[in-house]
This record gives C-alpha cells, sequence and structure tokens, in this order.
C-alpha cells in the first residue's frame, strides 16, 4: 500500500526533494554574498574584509560606526561588522542566527536612528530572508541582473562570468570631509521632515530587541557593552524623543549591568562630517582612540 | 521500473529549473539595492 502510494506520487516527491536539496546547496553556497561576482552589500564586505565571521569582540553598528571606527587602528581582536542601516533588531538577528560570532564580547555602536522601527534598509541583508523563504527566490533580482548581463556579455563575445565586481564596492562608505553649514541646515531641515513627527512608540521594536541582545549575551556567557554614537553639537532642533529613548535605553542597560558610554555630546563640530557622522580624516582617528581606551581599560 | 523512476526524476528535476526561471522572471520591479552614500 505505502510502496504503491510512493510509486503513484513519484514525481512529486522527486520535486519536493530536488528543490528542497538544491535550495539548501544554494543557501549553503549563498553566491550572492560570497562571491565576487556580486556587488555585495555590508555584511558581505565585513567578510571580505576579515575572512571571517566569527571574532573576539563583535562591533555592531549602523553607519555612524562604519564612519567612525578606523578598522586598523583598533585591535586584532576586534571585528567591526557595522552595517549600513543597521537596527538593533538586525544586530540581534546577525548574533542570534549566528551571521557574526561573538566569542568573548559584543560591543553594540548605536545612535537614536539605529532604534527607529520601520527605517529603511537594505534589504539584501541575508538575515532579513525568512527561513522558509527560498534562497534564489530572495536574491532573484541580483541572479537574474547577474545571468542577464553576463550572458549578454557572453554572446558579444566576452567571457565576464567569473569577473569580480569592481573594488570599489568592497569597501564601507566612509563620510570624509566635512559639509558645509548650507549643507549642514538642510540636512536639519530634511530631518525635521522625515524624523520631527516620530515618538518613543516609534522604538518599542528596537528597544525590545536590545533586551533580547542583553539576554542572548548572558546565554552565551559574553559580556555586552553599549556606545552611545555622537551627534553634532550643530544639530540643535533635535527631537525630544532622542533624549526620551536615551533615558529609556539607559535605564534598561543599568538595570541589566551593561557597562555603557554616553557620546552623544562629547565631540565638537569639526569632528563631524553631517549631523551624525564623524568625518574620516580627523573624528575617525580622534574618535578610535577614546573607544579603544574605553574598551581597554 | 527503474525506467519509470527514471523518467519521473528527470521531468521532477525540469519541473524545478522550471520553478527557479520563474522566480528569475519574477525579478522585474525588485530593485538590487545599492548604496549611494550619505
Amino acid at each position: 500500500m505505502i510502496l504503491k502510494n510512493i510509486r503513484k506520487n513519484l514525481f512529486f516527491i522527486f520535486f519536493a526533494l530536488f528543490f528542497i536539496f538544491s535550495d539548501m546547496a544554494f543557501a549553503k553556497l549563498d553566491y550572492v554574498n560570497k562571491s565576487p561576482m556580486f556587488i555585495p552589500n555590508d555584511y558581505s564586505k565585513t567578510l571580505y574584509e576579515y575572512g571571517t565571521n566569527t571574532f573576539h569582540t563583535a562591533i555592531m553598528g549602523n553607519s555612524t560606526a562604519i564612519a567612525a571606527i578606523r578598522n586598523d587602528l583598533m585591535g586584532a581582536q576586534y571585528g567591526n561588522a557595522a552595517v549600513s542601516y543597521g537596527t538593533i533588531h538586525d544586530f540581534y538577528e546577525m548574533l542570534g542566527r549566528k551571521f557574526i560570532v561573538a566569542e568573548k564580547e559584543v560591543v553594540v555602536c548605536a545612535n537614536y536612528l539605529a532604534f527607529l522601527d520601520n527605517w529603511e534598509t537594505n534589504p539584501s541583508y541575508p538575515w532579513l530572508r525568512e527561513p522558509l523563504v527560498p534562497y534564489v527566490y530572495f536574491y532573484r533580482a541580483a541572479t537574474s541582473d547577474y545571468l542577464k548581463e553576463n550572458i549578454i556579455h557572453y554572446f558579444n563575445g566576452d567571457n565576464t562570468f567569473f569577473e569580480p565586481v569592481p573594488l570599489y564596492h568592497f569597501q564601507k562608505t566612509i563620510a570624509p570631509g566635512h559639509m558645509t553649514e548650507e549643507e549642514l541646515n538642510e540636512r536639519k531641515i530634511s530631518f525635521e521632515e522625515r524624523f520631527g513627527d516620530k515618538t518613543i512608540e516609534d522604538f518599542s521594536k528596537n528597544i525590545a530587541a536590545l533586551k533580547k541582545i542583553i539576554n542572548f549575551c548572558e546565554r552565551n556567557d559574553l559580556t555586552l557593552r553599549f556606545v552611545w554614537m555622537p551627534i553634532n553639537p550643530v544639530y540643535d532642533n533635535r527631537p525630544a524623543y532622542i533624549e526620551e529613548l536615551n533615558t529609556v535605553v539607559s535605564e534598561i542597560l543599568e538595570e541589566n549591568q551593561i557597562e555603557f558610554i554616553d557620546y552623544t555630546d562629547s565631540f565638537s563640530p569639526e569632528y563631524f562630517y553631517d549631523l551624525g557622522h564623524i568625518s574620516w580624516e580627523e573624528g575617525a582617528l580622534v574618535f578610535t582612540g577614546e573607544l579603544r581606551k574605553w574598551l581597554e581599560k | 521500473m527503474a525506467r519509470e523512476i527514471m523518467e519521473k526524476a528527470f521531468k521532477a528535476l525540469l519541473f524545478v529549473i522550471l520553478l527557479y526561471l520563474i522566480f528569475l522572471f519574477m525579478s522585474e520591479g525588485q530593485q538590487v539595492f545599492v548604496y549611494e552614500g550619505f
């Protein structure tokens, strides 16, 4: 009876098996994030930069941490896994699903935007793929673009299937120089338009995610530290929720005896590129020195 | 029997490939994210 049923449904059994195993193989291969023929996202850039996803101390952060931390001046034990548009929820997913593995310590470097729920993001970050979504479906645009472009090149007599994308794609976006006063004023206006109407409620999911990170670190015997990233003092029309969020989060950290440092207003305007990103030349140098001093004290 | 199994396996493989092709055709409208800086 069972054999008869198997024989009857042989096509569907093969179909399911082929599909499940091929999907597992693609996911394991992770060609979009691990092959230099695809434009890397910031997570892939971390893998390329360090050649590993495992660090003694993993620094989790958003673009403010990319701009402010000079990785070459941090010790070998530190891995800066910061990603543009990274939120606290992203950091939890990265750690929880082992996209980034910390052996001893996790340092979360965040500003208020890292706590903003419904913040835009790079949809190609691998932790945004739900477990049941097929790999090729999730990365269908990247796969399709790669195939289309290279097939066209191939028929034009140029085999570019294994040609890596240009080198500049492999560096995370840093912030050299400084915005002019006029540009800063424009940025202040655009921030008011984009984020002015938010309330502390718009940060609740990421506040909850911070608690998950605290629990995760406790369960895995990891030391957790938290850094409030600096904000340019010229950003003087800051919404009230920034201060409110700082208080709520700092209370959570204190309750859980998490060591933290608040750099929010610690850096003067000449160290900034814009309202929240430290300038690469002078600012990052000073910030990295301060951060190391604090981490190693 | 062996021939029947082979035929069904082959047919299933073709349908899996077809499914992947459908995924690729569904990519229309899904943008590849390129971060343009601050």
